[in-house]
């Protein structure tokens, strides 16, 4: 599948946003490939937990016993990481989790798009996180919650230059938090399509057992993707409870 | 009888531990070096976000100031430090779980 250009290799193509229903501007409510997907992201995770635990057994459905064994990840997690009294935010922590997972593992079903590989997805993810972290840190602890920023442990001239460097440290969150969802994704998927258009250009230069080469390397960044897609959801998860640990416990 | 019954669910929950340990997959090695590198790039980036963020403090500062290269420098400067800083703590938090998991390892014959 050439393109006009004679080039094979499109591997940004997949990230265009398109509006579905007419009209080539994207608007403030557009309705796009985007939304689409994160829609049937919701609803896929929606018929899972609601659907699929209707039925309360006591010995699980397959489909009840795979959103218990979601919810008790999960559970676990912020348990483990978060620490006493982090329960009131479990909710919000597994309806991210079982957000991103869902737009992660929806993207790899072949055509689909993939919303969390835009930073415009993630960085509001990651900015909602370090915000409802940041009040939840001065609710808790009042003003007292500067003393996050304020080492106590170094001689008194170096405490201003420390503070800032602290601050500075507290604003990385929310960049690295988005970034390193955002690039992975972007970058896994990308990799993706330029094995697929070497495999496509060595057909058409008429080398056809060669191409065994690129569909191996298909097959192995597959592969790859689908850890990637479940480890950075795991990874978005676990960073906002030791935020929300943080936030908590000072520490 | 309710005491009797209980105890016999304790005993079952038991062996279906004592089952589950025995017959599920070892825990695999392979997973320790992915984790690793997960590490490194989540340090990577944590670095590089650092000294992005102090360039955009120092370089508002000196348009707000006019003041143009001297609070880009001591605020990329800043970032950097920051950028370690974040890096030293996820190191010490990894150590951490390691000393951690080690110890659940040494536990464990004891416990039997």
């Amino acid at each position: 599948m050439a393109s006009e250009d004679g080039s094979y290799i499109h591997p940004m193509d997949q990230f265009l946003i398109k509006p579905l229903f007419g009209g080539d501007t994207v608007g403030l409510v557009t309705i796009t490939n985007s939304t689409l997907w994160m829609f049937i992201t919701v609803a896929a995770v929606a018929a899972l937990t609601i659907l699929g635990t209707r039925g309360r057994a006591l010995v699980p459905t397959r489909t009840q016993s795979v959103a218990e064994l979601l919810y008790g990840f999960v559970r676990r997690m912020v348990e483990d990481v978060a620490g006493k009294g982090s329960m009131a935010y479990f909710p919000y922590i597994f309806t991210l989790f079982a957000f991103v997972l869902g737009c992660n593992i929806l993207g790899m079903i072949p055509m689909s798009f993939t919303p969390t590989a835009h930073f415009a997805v993630t960085v509001p993810l990651a900015l909602a996180v370090f915000i409802s972290v940041t009040v939840i840190g001065f609710v808790k602890h009042g003003v007292g919650f500067l003393g996050f920023f304020w080492p106590t442990d170094a001689p008194l001239a170096l405490r201003p230059v420390l503070a800032i460097i602290e601050v500075i440290s507290y604003l990385v969150r929310p960049v690295s938090h988005s970034l390193r969802l955002g690039a992975n994704m972007l970058a896994g998927h990308a990799v993706l399509k330029v094995f697929a258009g070497l495999f496509a250009m060595v057909i058409a230069a008429g080398l056809g057992p060669l191409a065994v080469l690129p569909m191996g390397m298909m097959i192995g960044v597959t592969a790859l993707e689908f850890l990637v897609a479940f480890i950075q959801a795991y990874v978005f998860a676990i960073l906002t409870c030791v935020y929300l640990h943080d936030a908590l416990h000072m520490h | 009888m309710d005491k009797d019954g209980s105890r016999g669910l304790t005993e079952l929950g038991a062996r279906i531990d004592a089952a589950k340990k025995a017959r599920g997959p070892a825990p695999s090695r392979r997973r320790g070096s992915l984790a690793g590198a997960e590490l490194a790039w989540r340090m990577v980036i944590d670095l590089v976000a650092g000294v992005g963020i102090g360039f955009g403090m120092g370089y508002w500062l000196d348009t707000q100031f006019g003041s143009m290269p001297l609070f880009l420098i001591l605020f990329v400067m800043l970032g950097l430090a920051a950028g370690v800083r974040v890096m030293l703590r996820t190191a010490r938090g990894y150590e951490r779980k390691l000393a951690e998991t080690a110890a659940a390892d040494d536990d464990a014959p004891e416990r039997r």
